[in-house]
């Protein structure tokens, strides 16, 4: 590398240069030479408090803006015996009053530091609820134990909605996990539900080809949106828009606060099987021979792009819409990171060669990292330079079981919940087992699927391991 | 001036040749593609109907009156290396792949450097904007900065610690960072400890 002539730098070139400069200059640190940098003198320590440069170091690694530290505690816990008798148990769980104890310790010693560069204090706070996830004693947790098997699942500030296999959604409180309110109303199974971001509305489509908009407060139902003709697999919400995606081989664009059909975008070939919005563009693919992934301008009714590539259904898709990428698996074995503006696939990841797939498959990706799920292997790559494949996470001295559901976390750490009842954390960086979460008494027998879900606002909190929402669903009897 | 590294590429006699000027009224010229890298000289063409070789070839010497001749010189040499790459995408890393035999080059030609041509260097990039030769410049002062303790970096960069000793204290203290990397730390040297020996069946 690089090494200067002379020892000394005869200028500061991070005060004297233009601040634009410098700001480069910071970019190409590390986040703790940062920190290092800050100390160094009081010029040097403006320019390392800079949002921008924080807010790129929390862009990269997939940290997204979340609440204030919350004293929000899921209380369902001590009260739910119906745990204990099915042999589960929450690795080195702390009480509540543990809890609030260490919580009040911990706001006097670190007050200072949440109030300087908004991404800078996230990033910080991050951190330390990473390091919080892979050593300190759990808070609490929610485990309700239902007889009926668990279709789907969804967490929303405080509140779990859950469906059976059947016609109604059923909305819970997280506080002291007891049922809030029922939705009723579908005249078919429900398939997929979403709530909005405020909490405000939750939807819901199925086999009886409507949408169903209530009120996320009181489970009134407050439109039924009548159009598609055929089931509706998969929705989109992003604000109070919703793009619906039937097997009618259509896409709909709704609004859900009057209840209006906006745009129907057609051109896929087959039914359409999953939909992603970010409020200016529509991600969809369909089942069938269309094997192309189409990005649509929701407003214009047009199809912008086709990626092409693939060569069987795609039985996966992600999009992340800050940087303009989706990532599409497929049952042809492969997985396709894509530029959308560019209409390339920067990344091409084989997870499984020769035959046709015959198991489960699943994916997840957050900043640079993916991780994907197939044939009891578990593997994280790198989407980086062409993509790359980086670690297979295995826990050497345990008989492996097969993974059910699984969930990243930030920075590196994923979740894994398998079929003995287990539920596990990783690293995904360093590719290695971390602890247990959960384990469960009577492993192997009977079947037991976790599903996980941690959405952001349950991550959030202040001070210890707070965060994991756990649904236990029961298998089909083997 | 030395011709700096290996391999390196100088504009050919056919190329249509950019004519521009130092601070010290030194005249320089450089092929137009080597020149378009260069957003300022960019938006100059543009304005001025130097978007064809006719024109380009008539053109008076465009005066770069906030850049010395040594900088300049390292520029066109830069430029030259340069003029074949696609265009430098600021936000998509993905995008800024660069060969072994250029990022080689590229190393050389920066260790050439002294701190004051550094440091002229980087405002004639910034001057001129071109965002490569920026990129590359940032990477290499970052560089110098990367892993350095507070009191190293003072060292080197000859720096004042100018917080008061309340102050020391309370950035010392504030900063979570080290209390967590220490921990992670211990805890990754348990884990190796306990990695080492045969684990008890779970």
């Amino acid at each position: 590398m690089w090494h200067l002539n002379e020892p000394l730098f005869q200028k500061d070139f991070l005060s004297e240069l233009p601040e634009e400069i410098a700001y480069r200059i910071i970019a190409h640190l590390t986040t703790r030479d940062l920190m290092t940098c800050a100390g160094v003198s009081r010029a040097w320590r403006r320019l390392c408090e800079d949002d921008r440069t924080w807010r790129q170091e929390c862009l990269e690694r997939g940290y997204v803006k979340f609440d204030a530290p919350s004293f929000h505690f899921l209380g369902g816990w001590a009260d739910n015996r119906a745990d204990e008798q099915a042999g589960i148990t929450i690795c080195s769980h702390m009480d509540l009053q543990e809890a609030h104890q260490n919580r009040r310790e911990r706001e006097n010693a670190y007050g200072q530091c949440y109030e300087r560069s908004s991404w800078k204090s996230l990033y910080l706070r991050k951190k330390r609820i990473i390091s919080n996830w892979r050593s300190r004693a759990i808070q609490s947790s929610t485990v309700q134990e239902v007889d009926k098997g668990i279709f789907r699942l969804q967490v929303h500030s405080g509140r779990i909605l859950t469906c059976f296999d059947d016609t109604t959604l059923r909305v819970w409180n997280v506080d002291d996990a007891q049922p809030a309110f029922t939705l009723t109303g579908h005249m078919g199974q429900i398939l997929t539900f979403q709530v909005s971001d405020d909490g405000e509305y939750i939807v819901s489509s199925g086999f009886d080809e409507t949408v169903r908009v209530w009120c996320g407060q009181t489970g009134a139902q407050l439109h039924v949106l009548q159009g598609h003709t055929d089931l509706i697999p998969c929705m989109s919400l992003h604000g109070t828009t919703l793009v619906s995606g039937s097997s009618d081989q259509t896409l709909r664009v709704w609004d859900i606060v009057d209840g209006k059909c906006l745009h129907i975008l057609t051109g896929h070939l087959a039914e359409v099987r999953f939909v992603l919005f970010d409020g200016k563009q529509v991600v969809s693919s369909a089942d069938g021979d269309d094997f192309n992934v189409k990005v649509w301008n929701a407003h214009t009714e047009e199809c912008l792009y086709m990626l092409t590539g693939h060569t069987d259904i795609i039985l996966s898709l992600l999009f992340e819409s800050e940087r303009d990428l989706v990532v599409s698996g497929s049952r042809d074995g492969t997985i396709r990171v894509w530029d959308v503006r560019r209409r390339t696939c920067i990344a091409r990841l084989v997870f499984h060669q020769g035959s046709r797939l015959s198991s489960y498959f699943e994916m997840q990706f957050r900043g640079n990292i993916l991780v994907s799920y197939y044939d009891s292997k578990l593997k994280v790559w790198d989407i980086r330079d062409g993509g790359s494949f980086t670690h297979r996470l295995q826990e050497a001295n345990r008989r492996t079981s097969n993974v059910t559901s699984l969930q990243l976390l930030d920075h590196g750490l994923l979740v894994t919940g398998s079929m003995d009842g287990s539920v596990m954390l990783w690293d995904v960086d360093k590719g290695i087992f971390v602890r247990d979460l959960v384990r469960f008494a009577s492993c192997g027998y009977g079947g037991y699927n976790w599903l996980l879900k941690s959405p952001i606002d349950f991550r959030s909190y202040f001070g210890a391991l707070t965060a994991l929402v756990l649904w236990r669903e029961k298998a089909e009897p083997s | 001036m030395a011709d700096g590294p290996s391999g390196a590429k100088k504009c050919r006699d056919d190329d249509v040749l950019f004519r521009v000027k130092s601070k010290e009224d030194r005249e320089y010229t450089l092929s137009k593609k080597a020149a378009q890298l260069s957003g300022t000289i960019h938006h100059y063409s543009e304005n001025y109907g130097l978007d064809n070789d006719e024109a380009i070839m008539k053109m008076e010497p465009m005066s770069l009156l906030e850049v010395s001749s040594e900088s300049l010189h390292h520029i066109i040499r830069w430029c030259e290396q340069h003029r074949n790459c696609p265009i430098w995408e600021e936000e998509k890393w993905w995008q800024n792949e660069r060969d072994a035999e250029l990022t080689k080059w590229e190393d050389e030609f920066m260790a050439e450097m002294t701190s004051e041509t550094l440091y002229n260097l980087f405002l004639a990039a910034n001057f001129l904007d071109i965002k490569c030769l920026l990129d590359k410049c940032a990477q290499s002062v970052a560089d110098m900065i990367k892993g350095k303790s507070v009191d190293e970096i003072r060292e080197i960069w000859m720096l004042e610690n100018d917080f008061t000793p309340e102050e020391e204290e309370k950035i010392k203290n504030e900063n979570p960072w080290e209390a967590i990397l220490r921990y992670q730390e211990q805890l990754e040297k348990e884990k190796e400890e306990q990695a080492s020996q045969p684990a008890a069946s779970s």
